[in-house]
């Protein structure tokens, strides 16, 4: 799908919501979460090529593991971003930021063992 | 990215405004709150599907 048509999806579900906010408020929402996860999925579908790529440069490099990581890292921003901000769209900014925490939370647990790479690597320095 | 589930949800949000409007001029306020439960229950149905389709297509291609 093209980067034109998809903007112009955006700006025709965006006009929708902003007509369903004035009769309902929770149906603007709704139009927002769809459309969010349409245009989610269109960019993933567009970046897939280059995740594709950097999985096949670092294949015999001995980087995977921290690709893997990194990736995963990836994930977690775009969920905890997606989901706080249509909370906060919505009205709940206070479960927004407690998403936002959660997010942060996941993402220094998966951040962990590269964290203890790096240590035992500065430990094997030192002795 | 599909364009009929955004005119859907558009389409059943007016769909409910209307029939809400119509049932609580005629005087059936209960009736009407229901159809509000029912329209939000029904897109809610359909946006679970789709909230479930994006999280396994993230799982399967950031490896989670």
């Amino acid at each position: 799908m093209t980067f034109v048509k998809v903007i112009g999806i955006a700006l025709a579900g965006m006009i929708l919501s902003v007509l369903l906010r004035k009769m309902r408020e929770e149906y603007s929402v709704m139009i927002t979460l769809a459309l969010s996860i349409g245009l989610i999925s269109a960019a993933i579908a567009m970046i897939l090529p280059l995740i594709e790529y950097i999985r096949t440069l670092s294949e015999n490099t001995g980087f995977d593991t921290y690709l893997d990581i990194m990736l995963k890292a990836c994930a977690i921003g775009l969920l905890t971003t997606f989901a706080a901000e249509i909370s906060r769209d919505a009205g709940e900014s206070a479960i927004a930021s407690k998403i936002e925490m959660v997010g942060k939370c996941a993402l220094l647990m998966s951040a962990l063992p590269v964290m203890k790479t790096l240590i035992e690597a500065a430990k094997g320095f030192i002795s | 990215m599909d364009v009929s589930l955004i005119l859907k949800i558009a389409g059943i949000g007016i769909l409910v405004t209307t029939a809400h409007q119509i049932l609580s001029r005629a005087g059936r306020e209960e009736q009407a709150s229901l159809v509000t439960l029912a329209g939000v229950i029904v897109v809610l149905l359909v946006l679970v599907q789709e909230i479930d389709k994006l999280f396994s297509a993230i799982r399967n291609i950031f490896g989670f």
